[in-house]
C-alpha cells in the first residue's frame, strides 16, 4: 500500500502519540493524517495495547476517603433541581401526599419485587401535603414529600420526575450510616397493583443532605416512600414510611 | 477481570434478571447494581444515576489513583487529578462508546490526560515527574482489597513486558507516559534527535506488544 501524502513527516509519531508525547498542534495534525493514512492507523491499532496497559503497570495505592465523599457531593449538586412549585400550573397531576394508611396495610409483609428504576436526591420543599407541578418543563412533575416528624423532626425533601427518571433530595436527615450505626435509608415504589418495590439506598451526608436517583418504567408506580433500613438495604420494608409521596 | 465476576456472580442469581434486558438494565438496589459488568452500568450512569457512577468510581478510582500518584507523585495533587477526572466523566458521560474499548481503559486514558494536563500547568514540582525522586514518599496500602490483588497482578505482567526491553527504550516511554514529557522535552534531556526518540517510542511499544502477546498466548 502506498502511503498517504504526508507519511514520511508522520511516520514516526505513532507511538509518541499514544503516549501522550506530542505537543497539542502536532496531536492534532497527526490525528488529521491518520483519517486518510492506513498505514498509520495499522500502526496505531498495532502499538495500543501495549500503551494501554502502561497505567495497569503501576502498584496499587489507595485514595482517602475524602476524595470519594468530595467527588459524589460535587456530583450530587449537578443533578437537576427540582423547579418551585407554581400554582395554577400543575396541570399533569396534583397529589396529595397525606400517608393512607390503609393503601399500604401490610405492604411490609409482601415480598419485594424486580423493578424498574428511579432516583433520588436532596432538595428543599416542606413535608405535609405534596403539590405535583410541572414548573418550566412540561415533563416534569415534583411531589414535596410528607415527613413522619416523629422520626424525622427537620426533614424535607422532594421527588422529581421526568419522563423515565425520578430524583429524591432530602434535607435535615440524621446522618446515616454513621458512627453510632451502620442503617442506611432505603427508597420504596409502590405499584399500582399494590406491589412495594426496593428502590436504591440512600445515604444522609453529615450536613443532612442526600440524594439518589433511578430511571426506568414509572408508569404504574403510585407512591414513593423512604424508611430506615440495614446496611445494604432490604428486600421489604421493615417500619414505616419515614417519608412519602404520593405520584398520582 | 472485574467484568467477568460480575457476569459469574449475574449467572448466580438469574431470578434477579428475570425479563432483564441487557441494554437497559432495570434493576437498581445497590447490592444488585453491584452486579452489572461496567459497560451496563456505564448506560445506567448515562442516563444520570450517581450510584451507578459512584460504583465506576469503586471500581476504578484505585487504579486511576495508583495511576495519578506514579504520575505526580503526591497524595493531594494525585487526588486532584483524580476528581477533575471523575467529574468529567461525569460531565460527558454521553461521551463514552463501549465499543472503542473498555471503561477502564477510557477512565484511565482520562486520568492520563488530566494528570499530564497537571503536570504541564506545572501544579506538581518538576523534580518529581517520572523520577524515582518521589516513589519514597509512597504508602502502599497495607492490607490489599481482591481487586488490588488482581490488579497487582496484573502489574507484575506488564512491568515483566517493560523490563524486557532495552534501557533505552524503556526511559523514553517511562518519560513520556509518566512524565508527561513532550518528545522535545526528552530529546533535550537526553541530548538525542528527536526522531530518535520518537524511534525509541514506537520500537519499544512494538516490542512491548509482543511481549504482552506472548504472555497471553
Amino acid at each position: 500500500m502506498t502511503p498517504t501524502r504526508g507519511h514520511d513527516s508522520h511516520g514516526e509519531s505513532a507511538g509518541a502519540y499514544l503516549l501522550g508525547a506530542l505537543p497539542e498542534l502536532e496531536a492534532a495534525a497527526f490525528e488529521r493524517h491518520v483519517m486518510g493514512c492506513a498505514d498509520c492507523r495499522d500502526e496505531l491499532e498495532r502499538l495500543r495495547p501495549a500503551a494501554e496497559a502502561l497505567p495497569i503497570s503501576v502498584d496499587p495505592f489507595r485514595p482517602s476517603a475524602r476524595l470519594k465523599e468530595g467527588l459524589m457531593a460535587a456530583v450530587s449538586e449537578e443533578l437537576p433541581r427540582p423547579v418551585a412549585a407554581r400554582p395554577g400550573i400543575a396541570r399533569r397531576a396534583v397529589a396529595s401526599a397525606r400517608w393512607s394508611g390503609g393503601g399500604l396495610q401490610g405492604f411490609w409483609r409482601r415480598p419485594a419485587f424486580a423493578l424498574a428504576s428511579l432516583a433520588l436526591l436532596a432538595g428543599g420543599m416542606a413535608g405535609g401535603y405534596g403539590l405535583a407541578s410541572t414548573g418550566d418543563d412540561p415533563e416534569m412533575r415534583t411531589f414535596a414529600l410528607k415527613i413522619d416528624r416523629s422520626h424525622l423532626a427537620d426533614a424535607s425533601g422532594s421527588v422529581e420526575i421526568t419522563g423515565e427518571q425520578a430524583v429524591l433530595r432530602m434535607h435535615g436527615l440524621p446522618e446515616l450510616p454513621s458512627r453510632k450505626s451502620n442503617r442506611i435509608y432505603q427508597m420504596w415504589l409502590k405499584r399500582a397493583s399494590g406491589d412495594i418495590v426496593p428502590g436504591p439506598l440512600l445515604s444522609a451526608r453529615a450536613d443532612g443532605g442526600g440524594a439518589t436517583a433511578v430511571t426506568g418504567d414509572l408508569e404504574d408506580v403510585t407512591e414513593v416512600f423512604v424508611t430506615r433500613e440495614r446496611a445494604g438495604g432490604a428486600r421489604a420494608p421493615t417500619e414505616k414510611p419515614r417519608a412519602s409521596a404520593k405520584l398520582s | 477481570m472485574i467484568q467477568g465476576e460480575a457476569s459469574q456472580r449475574r449467572n448466580q442469581y438469574p431470578e434477579l434478571h428475570s425479563g432483564f434486558q441487557p441494554e437497559v438494565p432495570l434493576l437498581t438496589r445497590l447490592t444488585e447494581l453491584t452486579l452489572y459488568a461496567d459497560e451496563e452500568l456505564m448506560q445506567l450512569v448515562q442516563r444520570g444515576n450517581p450510584q451507578a457512577f459512584e460504583l465506576i468510581y469503586d471500581r476504578h478510582g484505585g487504579a486511576a489513583f495508583s495511576l495519578a500518584y506514579r504520575m505526580v507523585a503526591d497524595r493531594v495533587a494525585a487526588e486532584d487529578v483524580v476528581q477533575e477526572a471523575f467529574l468529567s466523566i461525569w460531565r460527558s458521560r454521553e461521551r463514552y462508546r463501549r465499543e472503542r474499548g473498555s471503561l477502564r481503559t477510557w477512565v484511565l486514558g482520562i486520568v492520563h490526560h488530566r494528570a499530564i494536563d497537571a503536570l504541564r500547568r506545572n501544579l506538581v514540582h518538576d523534580r518529581k515527574r517520572a523520577s524515582a525522586e518521589g516513589l519514597e514518599e509512597r504508602q502502599e496500602a497495607p492490607e490489599l482489597t481482591a481487586t488490588e490483588v488482581i490488579r497487582r497482578d496484573e502489574a507484575r505482567i506488564i512491568r515483566t513486558a517493560l523490563g524486557t526491553l532495552p534501557k533505552e527504550q524503556r526511559q523514553t516511554i517511562e518519560l513520556a507516559y509518566f512524565g508527561g514529557f513532550t518528545h522535545t522535552e526528552i530529546a533535550d534531556q537526553l541530548e538525542m534527535p528527536i526522531g530518535t526518540v520518537k524511534g525509541r517510542m514506537r520500537l519499544g511499544l512494538n516490542k512491548m506488544r509482543r511481549a504482552l502477546d506472548e504472555e497471553a498466548a
